[in-house]
Parts: C-alpha cells; sequence; structure tokens
C-alpha cells in the first residue's frame, strides 16, 4: 500500500466514493464503481470541476475519473453528425403537466448545470382571459426551419442529420445572435467566468459527446441528450417526469414513448389534435404539444409566484 | 485501510454482477420447465396482413392466454392494439397495420408477449418480417439552404455577395492603384 | 484644368487661418478629459475580460445592452460621411466644400468604433478570427462585417485622396528640424507636387468614391437594420426597418457634423469660413432629414399600434405608457418635434440654436437606438418567467457605461488628433473656389463675410 498517502487525499477519495460517484453513476453506471476500486493513479495535477449532490462545485484531480466507455467509441463520433437513420421528435402533453419540476432537475443534473441556469422551462401560459391557465415545459425545439443556425455567423450551432440543432462551444464566438433570433428563448449564456466545462472534461465526466458544454462566453442549450439517445434510451427529462408528459422518439419509426406507454406519433397527434407552438412562423419545431384539455391535475400556481410582468420579484423555483 | 475499502467496493460489484447474471438464468429456465411455448407467425387473410401467436403447453394448445403483439422500437414496444386471447387451438390472431415504418428494407421485428401467469410463466416470441413500409430518410443535409453549414450556401448568395465584393474591392483597388500613380508622378 | 496655385507664405490668409493648431488650454483640458475617460473605460473592459460578461447587466433575455446600442449609433452617425461629401457633391451643392473633411473623418472615427464595440460586445473576443476561417455567408453578420469593412475602407480613402494637397502643404511648411513631423507629413504626402496631372488623378478618384460610397452607407445602414429585421421579435420584425434606419442615420449624422462643426468653428475662429449661411443651409437640411424620420416613425409605431398584435402590443404599451415612456416620449419629441419646430424659424437657424438643437438629435439618436434594441428583448413570445427579478430589467452597470463612454470619448479623441494634425477645411479646395471664376451667388459667402 502506498505508504505517502496523506490524510488530505484519503478524505477526498472518500468524498469521491460518498457523493460524487452517487451522483455519476446516473450517467455512468458501473464503470465508475470500477474506478472507485481501482489503485490510486498518479495525479495529473488537472483539475476537474464537478457537480456534487449537493449542487456544489467541486475540484478533483482529472485522474481520479475514468471514462465508462472507451475512447475508442468517442472518437468514432462526429459532434456535426447526428445518429444515422433517425429524426428525433418529442411530444409534450400538457394535459399532464403539473408543474412538477422533475424534468428540470434531471435536465441539469444530467448536463452538469449550475443552480442559475435551466435548459428546459415551464412557463405558466393563458391563452386568453377566460381559459384556465396550465403549465408548458419548453426544450429547444430543435426546428427544421432554425432561425438560431441561419444567423450564425461561424457555423457554432447547426442541424444534425438525426434533427438536433447541436453547438459547438469551441466555435461559439459569443455574439448572441442565435439567442435573439430564436423565438422560444431556448438559448442561455455563459455569462461568467466561474462555472467551466469544456469537451474534454465533460468526456471525463461521461461520454457527453455532442454539445453542452459549458465554456464561458459562448451559447448553450438542451440537446436532447446525445449521450442517451445513442444508446436508445430516452432523455432524462422524458425518464424523470412522473406524470408522462414527454413523449420522445424518432420520426421516422412513427413512434414516440414516454417510458410506459409507446404510440404511434401519427395517430398520438391526430387523435389529440397535436399542434406546433407558433406554428405560422415557420420554424418547423421537431417538438409537438397536446392540448392542455382533460386535465389530469387541476392547475395550482407555483409556490413562489411566477409572473409575465417585471414588478413581480421571484427567483427562479427549485 | 484503503485496501480494505476497495475490496468491500470491488466484491459488492462482483455480486450485484452476479445476481443480474443468475436471475436472468433462472427466469429462462423457469419458461423451459414449464414447457409452455408459443410461436410466432406470419400469414394472410383475405388480403390481412396478420400475425398468429401460438401457445402450448406439452405440445398442447393452451386456451384463454392473453396474447400481446408489439413492435419493437428504438425506445420501447409498440403494442398492435390491445391483447389477444388464445382460442382453443391456442391461436391469437392480431391484425398488422398496413402503414407501419420498418427499417430501409422494410424489415419490422415482431415480438409476441405472455404477460407472466401461472400457468404458463413469462413467454416471448420474435420474429423479422418484411411487411413494414421501407423508410428513406430524406434529409436537405445536402442541399443548399439558409441553415446549412458554410459549404452549403444557396448559390444565389453567393453569386450576390462574391460579385458584390469583388465590384467594390476591384474599385478600391484600383483607388489605390492611383494613389502609385500619384506617388510616381510626384518623383519624376 | 489648371492646377491650382497656392502660395505658401504669410500673405495667403488661408494658411494662418486654416494650417493645424497646438491645442491650447482648453484644448489639453479637452484632450484630457477624454483621455481619462478611455482609461477608465480599458479597465472596465479589463475587468470584462476577467469575468465574463456577467459584469454587463445583459442577462438570458436581454442579451444585447447599450453596446449594441451603441453600435447602432456610430453606424448611424458615420453615414454623415457620404451625406456630405458624396449627396451634397452629387448634388452640385457647393457651400458643402469647408464641412466635407469634418463629417468625413466623423464618418471614419465612427465606423472604426463601431467595429470595435462590436468586438466589445463578444463574449468571446479572441475568437474574432473564427469570421474569416468559419465565415457562412448565410447570416447577417458576415454581411455587416463585410460592408462595414468595405465602407471603413472606403470613408478612409474618401478622407484621405482629397488631404494630399493639403499633407503637402502641411509637409513643405513644417522646418526641417523637426525631424519626425518633417518625415510623417512626407510619408503620408505621396510625393505630392501639385502637378496638373495629380490634380486631374485625384479630382477622378474623388469622383468614383463618391459614387461608389453612397450605396455602401445605404448598405451598412439596411445590413445593420437586417440584424434585428431577420428575427422574429415584436419591434424588429418589419419591412420596413432598413429604410427606417437609413433615415434615421441621416438625421443623426447630420446633427453629428452641425455639432462638431460648430466647437471647431468656434474654438479655431473660422467664422470667415464657416458662416451663418452654412448653418441656416445645414438647419434646412436638418429639418429635412427629421421630418422623414419623423415619418418613418409613425410608420414603423403607428401601424402595429392600430393592430396591437399580441406581443406587439405590449412591447408598444412599454414604450407608450409603460417602463419606457419617459424615455420614448422626450427621444421623439426632443430629439424630432422639438428640432422640427425650432428649425423652421430663421432665428432657430443661426449658429447657437442649431448646435444646441443638433446635440439635442445626437442624444436623441443614441437613446432612440437604445429603444430599438432593448425592450424588444424584454418581450419575447413566451413572457420572461422563472429568472431572478433583475433580469426582468435591464439597466447597464457602470463597466457597460464606461466602456460604451471609453468609445465615444475614443471616436472624438480620433477627431481631435486629426485636426491637431491636418487642415480640417480643405484648403487647396477653397483655395480653387476663390479663384473659380464661376461662383454663384449661392457660393459667394466668403467674400460677403469678408
Amino acid at each position: 500500500m502506498d505508504s505517502n498517502n496523506n490524510e488530505s487525499n484519503d478524505s477526498r477519495r472518500d468524498f469521491l466514493r460518498k457523493g460524487f460517484v452517487a451522483t455519476a453513476a446516473v450517467a455512468t453506471g458501473l464503470g465508475l464503481v470500477e474506478t472507485a476500486c481501482k489503485e490510486t493513479k498518479p495525479k495529473t495535477g488537472d483539475k476537474v470541476k464537478l457537480l456534487s449532490p449537493d449542487g456544489k462545485i467541486v475540484e478533483v484531480d482529472s485522474s481520479m475519473i475514468n471514462p465508462a466507455i472507451p475512447d475508442s467509441l468517442l472518437s468514432k463520433h462526429n459532434v456535426r453528425e447526428g445518429v444515422p437513420g433517425k429524426k428525433f421528435v418529442m411530444v409534450i402533453d400538457l394535459s399532464r403537466c403539473r408543474n412538477a419540476g422533475k424534468c428540470k432537475s434531471a435536465c441539469s443534473k444530467m448536463h452538469y448545470l449550475p443552480d442559475n441556469r435551466s435548459y428546459i422551462k415551464i412557463n405558466k401560459m393563458q391563452d386568453s382571459d377566460k381559459a384556465a391557465p396550465y403549465w408548458m415545459p419548453t426544450p429547444c425545439f430543435h426546428c427544421d426551419n432554425p432561425p438560431c443556425v441561419k444567423v450564425c455567423p461561424v457555423g457554432a450551432t447547426f442541424k444534425l442529420t438525426d434533427g438536433i440543432v447541436g453547438i459547438d462551444n469551441e466555435r461559439c464566438i459569443g455574439c448572441r445572435f442565435c439567442m435573439v433570433a430564436c423565438p422560444y428563448s431556448a438559448r442561455v449564456f455563459n455569462w461568467d467566468t466561474e462555472y467551466q466545462l469544456n469537451i474534454t472534461q465533460m468526456n471525463e465526466i461521461k461520454p457527453h459527446a455532442a454539445c453542452s458544454t459549458h465554456v464561458s462566453g459562448t451559447v448553450e442549450k438542451c440537446d436532447f441528450c446525445p449521450t442517451n439517445t445513442a444508446k436508445d434510451e430516452l432523455p432524462d427529462c422524458v425518464q424523470a417526469c412522473p406524470n408522462g408528459v414527454f413523449y420522445f422518439g424518432d420520426e421516422v419509426e412513427d413512434v414516440v414513448s414516454n417510458g410506459d406507454e409507446t404510440v404511434r406519433l401519427s395517430q398520438l397527434l391526430k387523435d389529440k389534435s397535436g399542434y406546433r407552438y407558433l406554428e405560422d412562423l415557420g420554424t418547423k419545431p421537431r417538438v409537438y404539444y397536446l392540448p392542455p384539455v382533460n386535465r389530469q391535475f387541476p392547475f395550482k400556481d407555483a409556490e413562489v409566484p411566477t409572473e409575465a410582468e417585471g414588478q413581480t420579484t421571484h427567483e427562479s423555483g427549485h | 485501510m484503503k485496501l480494505k475499502h476497495n475490496n468491500i467496493i470491488r466484491s459488492l460489484a462482483l455480486c450485484c454482477c452476479l445476481f443480474v447474471f443468475s436471475a436472468q438464468r433462472v427466469s429462462a429456465q423457469d419458461s423451459t420447465n414449464a414447457e409452455a411455448q408459443i410461436t410466432l407467425t406470419f400469414g394472410e387473410q383475405d388480403s390481412v396482413k396478420q400475425a398468429k401467436a401460438v401457445v402450448t403447453k406439452n405440445h398442447t394448445p393452451l386456451k384463454g392466454v392473453d396474447v400481446v403483439f408489439l413492435i419493437k422500437k428504438s425506445f420501447g414496444s409498440l403494442p398492435l392494439g390491445d391483447a389477444v386471447t388464445t382460442d382453443e387451438n391456442g391461436e391469437a390472431v392480431a391484425d398488422f397495420p398496413t402503414d407501419m415504418p420498418g427499417d430501409h428494407e422494410g424489415n419490422i421485428t415482431v415480438l409476441a408477449k405472455v404477460e407472466e401467469n401461472d400457468q404458463t410463466g413469462e413467454l416471448l416470441a420474435s420474429k423479422v418480417t418484411n411487411w413494414g413500409v421501407p423508410t428513406t430518410v430524406k434529409d436537405k443535409f445536402d442541399q443548399r439552404t439558409l441553415w446549412s453549414p458554410a459549404a452549403n450556401a444557396p448559390i444565389p448568395l453567393v453569386v450576390t455577395v462574391v460579385s458584390l465584393v469583388a465590384l467594390v474591392w476591384g474599385i478600391i483597388l484600383y483607388m489605390l492603384s492611383q494613389l502609385v500613380k500619384i506617388n510616381r508622378l510626384g518623383k519624376a | 484644368m489648371e492646377p491650382v496655385k497656392i502660395k505658401l507664405d504669410k500673405s495667403n490668409q488661408l494658411l494662418t487661418d486654416l494650417m493645424p493648431k497646438k491645442f491650447n488650454a482648453s484644448g489639453k483640458l479637452w484632450v484630457g478629459v477624454l483621455l481619462v475617460i478611455v482609461v477608465i473605460g480599458f479597465y472596465a473592459y479589463i475587468r470584462q475580460l476577467q469575468k465574463g460578461l456577467v459584469v454587463t447587466d445583459m442577462r438570458d433575455f436581454t442579451s444585447w445592452g447599450i453596446y449594441i446600442s451603441n453600435f447602432v449609433f456610430f453606424v448611424a452617425i458615420s453615414l454623415v460621411g457620404s451625406l456630405v461629401s458624396a449627396i451634397l457633391k452629387l448634388a452640385n451643392v457647393r457651400w458643402r466644400t469647408p464641412l466635407v473633411r469634418i463629417s468625413e473623418i466623423i464618418a471614419v472615427a465612427a465606423i472604426f468604433f463601431a467595429a470595435i464595440i462590436i468586438i466589445v460586445d463578444m463574449g468571446r473576443p479572441e475568437r474574432f478570427w473564427h469570421l474569416f476561417a468559419f465565415g457562412r455567408l448565410q447570416s447577417p453578420i458576415l454581411w455587416d462585417v463585410i460592408v462595414i469593412t468595405t465602407y471603413l475602407v472606403v470613408s478612409s480613402l474618401l478622407l484621405y485622396i482629397p488631404l494630399l494637397p493639403d499633407i503637402a502643404i502641411c509637409r513643405d511648411l513644417t522646418p526641417a528640424s523637426l525631424k519626425f513631423k518633417k518625415w510623417f507629413y512626407t510619408f503620408l504626402a505621396l510625393n505630392w507636387r501639385g502637378t496638373s496631372q495629380q490634380y486631374a488623378l485625384i479630382h477622378k478618384c474623388i469622383n468614383v468614391l463618391a459614387v461608389l460610397v453612397v450605396p455602401l452607407a445605404l448598405g451598412i445602414h439596411t445590413v445593420t437594420s437586417w440584424l434585428f429585421a431577420t428575427t422574429y421579435r415584436a419591434g424588429w420584425d418589419s419591412s420596413n426597418f432598413g429604410p427606417y434606419f437609413v433615415a434615421g442615420a441621416f438625421q443623426a449624422g447630420c446633427g453629428g457634423v452641425i455639432a462638431v462643426t460648430y466647437v471647431l468653428r468656434n474654438h479655431y475662429n473660422l467664422k470667415k469660413y464657416i458662416t451663418t449661411k452654412h448653418f441656416d443651409n445645414m438647419a434646412k437640411l436638418l429639418v429635412l432629414l427629421s421630418l422623414v424620420y419623423l415619418y418613418f416613425n409613425i410608420n414603423e409605431y403607428l401601424v402595429p399600434g392600430y393592430k396591437m398584435k399580441t406581443v406587439d402590443g405590449e412591447h408598444l404599451k412599454s414604450l407608450f405608457t409603460g417602463h419606457y415612456a419617459p424615455l420614448f416620449w422626450s427621444v421623439q419629441i426632443f430629439g424630432m418635434v422639438v428640432p422640427i419646430v425650432v428649425m423652421l424659424f430663421k432665428k432657430g437657424r443661426a449658429p447657437l440654436p442649431v448646435f444646441i438643437v443638433s446635440l439635442l438629435v445626437v442624444v436623441g439618436a443614441w437613446f432612440k437606438r437604445f429603444l430599438i434594441v432593448v425592450p424588444t428583448l424584454l418581450h419575447p413570445f413566451i413572457p420572461i418567467q422563472n429568472v431572478p427579478a433583475s433580469w426582468h430589467t435591464y439597466m447597464p452597470t457602470w463597466e457597460e457605461w464606461a466602456i460604451t463612454s471609453a468609445s465615444l470619448a475614443g471616436a472624438l479623441l480620433v477627431i481631435t488628433f486629426f485636426v491637431r494634425l491636418f487642415p480640417i477645411i480643405s484648403i487647396w479646395e477653397m483655395t480653387e473656389e476663390q479663384q473659380s471664376p464661376q461662383i454663384d451667388e449661392q457660393t459667394n459667402l466668403y467674400e460677403a463675410q469678408a
């Protein structure tokens, strides 16, 4: 046994076992247990930032983390190509959403998002004064005629063949034209230099092969969890939702699933009058909505009031 | 101390793996022990394509077993209607939709499944048919659109920008040449 | 055509009046104040580089702030170069001569700082080269980069080429003892000897550039307006945006050149060359341009205001009666209506009132750009929610004000140093006019003043 391992080193490993493993194992599975079992490798001195289970950012030596999926698989993945032969699509059933917020927290966990950032927004909507309000979760719509991709001056955001709109944070110049071009406010920006995870660091945590790295001064957004979809797993928001609000699938197969039920996409949209938000803009979103009729839950306002008007003060509801 | 921890974790992980592995084997043995079987065939009746599952136990047809027909898809299995109960011949039949997308050759994996019950245990048969509609992914990724990568900019746009830039910068270069001329005239 | 003969001795009143002069006490104070502002701006920018754009008050919804509105302002002001040196030239307006160089240096300084401020706005300024390495022709930003670069080059040529004879005068009048100064002017003068061939060449160049700069100037404003109009946002989604921006730029630029001209005229005692008649004429022009801009404003606000489509309506309400109403109405009234009314009267077209009105126009133009950029972003299709309260509003931080002020001060410094080094009124063109036999009544101002 290495005798020069001092106490602080030991306690760090302890922390890794108790905390970090528990968090990251969601994404990486048994691979990480193996990591924790391995003899301590020589430290590289490179620090990697991680999100601990209690939402804090911690720095650990990069030697403490092993990729759970071999590098050979990673290197094959081209960030500008999608999963071949697929066209991912999402259907969101508004009649089932009660603002449980699980999609948001699962997404934030999967993408290692800091506290003040969320790719999914759960908006309180009301179509007219007399209509009842409802909750509308909005991820990125991954439009087929994407205004954000059109305006990007450097090709830092682009369409993948599987329909996903990806981002290359190493290419992005931070002009934020895509943010003003997106009519759905789906994009968020890394305003500070505090919290950063580039592609290499993300890959060290898990084989997050497409986008959604956290690079200061660049734009990021929902990416339909390419790590999951490449393995035929549903995105984390879909899996996390307790009410089966989100259906996800492949338009080519004409089938979507919310984990519990698997249905034909065309039939679902036909039967429940599926629509796309702001269809007349012509952006051709890949996210459909089912109208909030025959609701499963009565509308209950969030504990922290969310209002369209600027005068109400509130923090983001967690 | 460290070694001990490592060993504990390692053996825990090993146990987990073993458990999962053995659990699978046990269930497989169960269904053979019961000698209940399900076979899946495809046929056509009155030009309607049908999937037929036959459930037997000890080579005798079983009546009154609920069979679910499913189509295997990326993110789950799509049921072909409600469960069908086997008749006295042990047969359950489901109509096959004519518009179900398959892979690029029209192949579809169909599953016939009997949920866990006392008589049969869990039964599952799967078979590939080419009854699906062949799908070809039509995408515009090679087309020149406004959202394409730089290399696929629409031709009219490229022509317009390049010709305007060439025209204006041609004039600018001409102006610069005039400055050179002015300089040379002064030297003389 | 006979080349202009410029006497290089003390008997030439033009030289005594127009040659660049050293800064006096107030000039030094002016430069000092501007330098301090620039230094503070630099400090703020270093903070921004270290900490990221979090030092600004821009957030996910107001993702563009005063950097972008300031950029649009600079682009607008720069139109003045093509207005005075090209459009008035092509229209054969001869009284423009003493104003040409002033407006051209304003144009160059403004468009230069427009380019700088856009880099300041970038989250990743060190990746600026990506625009050239990975540029997508489909993006309006790339069109803007192309057209602004081109306009900067053409404006610089339009400043430099007519300056050659005057640089030569500076060169010839600089004593050999001032080695660096002598070398500087010699280098820039391109062996100018004032031969008829050389004069023919620069006349040709000026004519070509004057024609070229007009479509380019329309181009930078139209393309800049497209940065907004190609999106779906309320208040930007307008097919009218190109001409609306061009009209606004003409008005702002005209106000800018009048303000700078007034200061230079008083500071360097150029009343003989820049007469009350100039102010009267420029004031009339400004009234016309303000009327045109007012027309576009009515068009831009009345038409959507008549319909009050949901999101448009919220945006317009915030401008008409809501949070931005005081600023909105101040800009509309003091930046457009008051100038028109004041300058309709002859007394209102005297130099001082025109100067004050021009300052109103320029300040109004700056805030007008703010009102174009910011309120729209606060009214997205899906109302802003689930974010901290501070994200619902936008109030620029001191860093943003410091950097923006520094860019404005920087542009003024460029103009100031230009005036220190070169004759701000073209000596050779004034000589040409004085010697020209066909001086019509309108241009006969100088004689009348003398």
